[in-house]
């Protein structure tokens, strides 16, 4: 195992950059995810570190060899696919073997290496059947298996889960994270599902738009996301994110947003008149009150019954809200309730979008 | 949906089909029927027995078997769709399909265009420029040769056969080199990126995981083409079969028996043989298409 | 792809690509050439070689000969291959595929001088020798089947609503034909016409065994005629000429190239 680190990394392709700027340090052992939509560069970020790509600027290490110019063979990585890549005219136990089968080791050493791993991934007795043969989880595996089979210095998981069903893909989430941490090889993860990657991940990097925005464990990204983007990508249903004003009169602050209002202490970083954004999210938002906690009336909009819990969109005026309540109290579509929110669950965005740290929040009941 | 509604009536049908059907049966179904026949009598192109060929059995058969041209075009033919076809156009064409499928450069479409330039230039004038290429004194073959200090080479003259294996290279190997391509391009990239990141060398890939994975297609081409040179013409009109029979390709066989020793019964004869192989051939592409459809 | 073995590789290609590109540099400088031989060498540009083809009574009449030959087959293929494709596709009959495929299979393997032997016979009998409409009918049978065979995948593609439409309003089976099918299958039958085009074209060897005067011949047999003529070869008028010749062939392909993909020429050419 070994740690990763890029820096400074620029990727450009022909009408687009895929990568600016990227610097990431990944400890050996790591689970680390990279996170983000499509097209914000995480796949490609994946791509240089295996090598299949050419950084434009920048370096990147495995362990303490400079790889920014090697070819994939030479990185010892092991990468897995969304589509597992097995190839069809080989039987399971080829695919597995085939690493090492180009690495001319021994047939003997080979099948115990294949049959070892086979066990650990509960591959046993399918080692002579051809991948159309096996089931989506298992064909998984197998890919799995092959890159495990490498030793390798890194795990490279380009979205392996995307292409099983839901329940399925629970399943293989908790088995990847336990082969992972059995071995303590260094993981690189990539996925655009944030369940998954809050799940998983020792650390995350959220991705956008080619930029990093925010590394951290998930408990830190959920807790205190660094930026809008980050705030409302992770958590689902997503965190209510309130734009408006500050204003400011005399000793103290207030923000705006319609006919929503709350009360700022006189310590918030911000200029009368400035932007900002409020966010927070629907576990927060409750129908009972609560010590501290601040009321507003709202109009209830509609309701989605989900069994184990209920999600509530409701409105204040222009702003609209969502509601996650686990049970109990549950108003009507169409009616008027209280809600109320409570105030250290708040975040606070500048006008670029970026955290403003609130301590004890600086925020008082209204 | 389907509709059940008749459109048109069977005898409607029956006439629609009736003038294509009746062009066919005429001038193609009939004449390879007929050929049979013909190769049974000593039909010939002027003379009583262009009036009034009698039958002679199985005579014209007994003395293709004898007859030492007949072997002579048989292992030039085959020498020929050996060199032209498999070596030349098939492992070309896979070559230039494998090494330029990834290629991003301008040189996959430079050579594109001029393999495919060279396919679709009619056959009489792609044979004429051979002929100039290759010619002993002025030809651009013999003047690059100069440029290195080599002597310039008689090729139609001493060396023939390989001229003409060259020039139906530089002719056909376009088709195979799409064909190829195309099927390449139906493995997904993760297959061959995995391959190169787990360490496999670009022989590697290309033994282990895109041969396998174009087998179907690989087999289709190497029929195909096997079928087209066995029975190309174009030859012809570079060395007319010359120099002392050394490029009578079995087509160019029975060109010359046929049209201009006049010889019309005893080219049926020799043309049943080939059409017969033909149908050979035709039949191994049927079976190998439905298996690779099972 | 990256890696040591890529200059190599660039020196293969290179190679490859000027021993395909060589022997054509001739076709492209000889025509303009004010002294054509067999050499390629870039001299004195002229278009005199091209006055000399507007000057050559066979060159001229060779070239409506084509014409002739290509029109009439484009004609009879498109007219009956679309009258079959779409009795094929709107009726069905046990074995109709059957057939089809036993007509694709006949018409690649009755191709080549094996197959002129018994043509030549035939037409020989028929009177047909030494006569335009006999080398149309026999272009015709070679390229029907497949002709058909892509046209009655394209009328399958046709929804029967319009025929339906027009039965109701009690047209006959010809009108329906004639005013609902042909139309509809424009593109298809487009295509075709292109492919009898290049297919009749270029070929060589059917109208050197069927045509015996030199005013029927074809361009193909005429150019073959000029440089295996006695005495000395008019290059200048062959290289012209055969330039001329080329270049319909050419900007077709990249026409349907640029509109259809490569695709179509595989498998119907040979």
């Amino acid at each position: 195992m070994a740690e990763v680190k890029l820096e400074g990394v620029n990727k450009r392709f022909v009408d687009h950059t895929a990568l600016s700027g990227i610097s990431l340090e990944i400890a050996e052992g790591e689970f680390f995810t990279l996170l983000g939509p499509s097209g914000c560069g995480k796949t490609t970020a994946l791509r240089l570190v295996a090598g299949l790509e050419l950084a434009d600027q920048g370096r990147i290490w495995i362990g303490d060899r400079d790889v920014t110019l090697l070819a994939p063979a030479q990185r010892r990585v092991a990468m897995v696919f969304q589509n597992y890549a097995l190839y069809p005219h080989m039987s399971i136990a080829e695919n597995i073997s085939y690493p090492l089968r180009i690495r001319k080791m021994p047939k003997d050493r080979i099948q115990d290496k294949v049959n070892s791993v086979a066990d650990k991934l509960y591959l046993g007795g399918l080692l002579d059947r051809m991948p159309s043969q096996v089931s989506g989880g298992q064909q998984q595996r197998v890919a799995v298996a092959r890159a495990m089979v490498q030793d390798p210095l890194v795990y490279l998981f380009d979205e392996p889960l995307s292409n099983l069903d839901a329940r399925l893909r629970l399943e293989a989430r908790r088995f990847l994270k336990r082969i992972q941490r059995e071995t303590g090889i260094t993981a690189i993860y990539v996925t655009h599902d944030q369940t998954e990657a809050m799940a998983m991940s020792d650390r995350v990097a959220v991705l956008n738009d080619g930029r990093l925005m925010q590394v951290a464990s998930p408990e830190k990204i959920y807790a205190e996301p660094a930026n809008v983007f980050v705030a409302g990508f992770v958590g689902s249903p997503p965190m209510n994110l309130i734009e408006g004003k500050v204003e400011k009169e005399g000793l103290g602050s207030r923000f705006f947003a319609g006919e929503f209002s709350v009360e700022l202490k006189d310590n918030i970083p911000l200029e009368n008149g400035a932007n900002m954004t409020l966010g927070i999210r629907p576990e927060h938002v409750f129908f009972e009150p609560g010590e501290g906690f601040l009321r507003y009336e709202a109009l209830i909009d509609d309701v989605e019954q989900l069994g184990s819990e209920m999600i509530f969109s409701l409105s204040i005026g222009e702003v609209v809200l969502l509601s996650r309540v686990w049970k109990g109290h549950a108003p009507n579509t169409g009616e008027r309730a209280e809600i109320y929110l409570d105030p250290s669950a708040f975040h606070v965005f500048d006008d670029k979008g970026n955290r403003i740290p609130c301590g004890s929040l600086g925020i008082s009941r209204g | 949906m389907v509709s059940s509604t008749i459109i048109i009536s069977r005898r409607t049908s029956a006439g629609f089909l009736f003038p294509g059907l009746v062009v066919i049966g005429i001038f193609m179904v009939f004449p390879a029927v007929w050929v049979l026949y013909l190769g049974l009598t000593d039909e010939s192109l002027t003379g009583i027995k262009s009036v009034m060929p009698s039958f002679v059995g199985l005579g014209n058969f007994i003395r293709i078997f004898q007859d030492r041209f007949f072997y002579n075009a048989l292992r030039i033919s085959f020498i020929f769709v050996a060199g032209s076809g498999w070596v030349g156009q098939v492992a070309l064409g896979l070559f230039l399909a494998v090494i330029l499928h990834n290629e991003k450069s301008w040189l996959k479409p430079a050579i594109n265009a001029v393999t495919v330039a060279a396919w679709i230039i009619p056959e009489v004038v792609v044979a004429y420029l051979w002929v100039a290429f290759l010619d002993h004194d002025f030809g651009l073959l013999n003047r690059v040769l100069g440029l290195f200090n080599l002597e310039p080479v008689n090729w139609l003259y001493h060396h023939a056969l390989f001229s003409i294996i060259l020039f139906n290279t530089w002719r056909g190997t376009a088709f195979s080199m799409v064909l190829f391509t195309a099927a390449i391009e139906t493995i997904p990239p993760s297959f061959l990126e995995t391959a190169q990141v787990l360490g496999a060398s670009g022989w590697r890939r290309f033994k282990d995981i895109i041969l396998p994975m174009i087998r179907p297609v690989l087999l289709t081409d190497i029929i195909l083409i096997t079928l087209w040179t066995f029975n190309v013409f174009t030859p012809f009109l570079l060395t007319q079969g010359g120099p002392s029979f050394k490029t009578e390709i079995l087509p160019i066989y029975v060109y010359r028996t046929s049209f201009q020793y006049f010889k019309l019964g005893y080219g049926a004869a020799i043309s049943t043989i080939l059409l017969l192989i033909n149908l050979g051939f035709a039949i191994i592409y049927l079976r190998a298409q439905r298996r690779s459809k099972a | 792809m990256r890696g040591k073995g890529r200059p190599f590789i660039l020196l293969a290609l290179a190679l490859i690509g000027i021993f395909f590109l060589l022997p054509m540099l001739w076709l492209v400088l000889t025509p303009f050439s004010a002294e054509p031989t067999l050499a390629v060498k870039v001299a004195q540009p002229s278009l005199n070689n091209f006055h000399e083809v507007a000057k050559n009574r066979t060159a001229l009449i060779a070239f409506k000969n084509s014409i002739i030959l290509s029109a009439g087959s484009m004609f009879l293929v498109v007219l009956f291959g679309s009258l079959a494709a779409y009795a094929l596709s709107r009726t069905r009959f046990a074995g109709r595929d059957t057939i089809l495929s036993m007509l694709l299979l006949f018409s690649s393997v009755v191709t080549g001088v094996a197959a002129m032997v018994p043509i030549y016979t035939l037409n020989s009998r028929l009177h047909l020798i030494d006569t335009h409409i006999g080398v149309i009918l026999i272009f015709t049978a070679g390229f029907l089947p497949t002709a058909i065979f892509i046209l009655k995948d394209f009328m399958d593609g046709i929804p029967r609503s319009y025929e339906e439409a027009a039965l109701v309003d009690g047209s006959s089976s010809i009108n329906l034909f004639r005013h609902v099918a042909f139309p509809l299958a424009r593109q298809g039958l487009a295509v075709i016409a292109v492919l009898t085009f290049v297919n009749t074209w270029s070929n060589f060897l059917v109208p050197f065994v069927l045509i015996r005067s030199n005013e029927k011949l074809p361009i193909a047999v005429a150019i073959y005629q000029f440089f295996t003529e006695v005495g000395i070869p008019r290059i200048g008028v062959i290289a012209a000429y055969s330039l001329l010749y080329t270049l319909p062939v050419l900007v077709i392909y990249f026409w349907i190239s640029r509109r259809y993909g490569f695709g179509f020429f595989g498998g119907i050419k040979g």
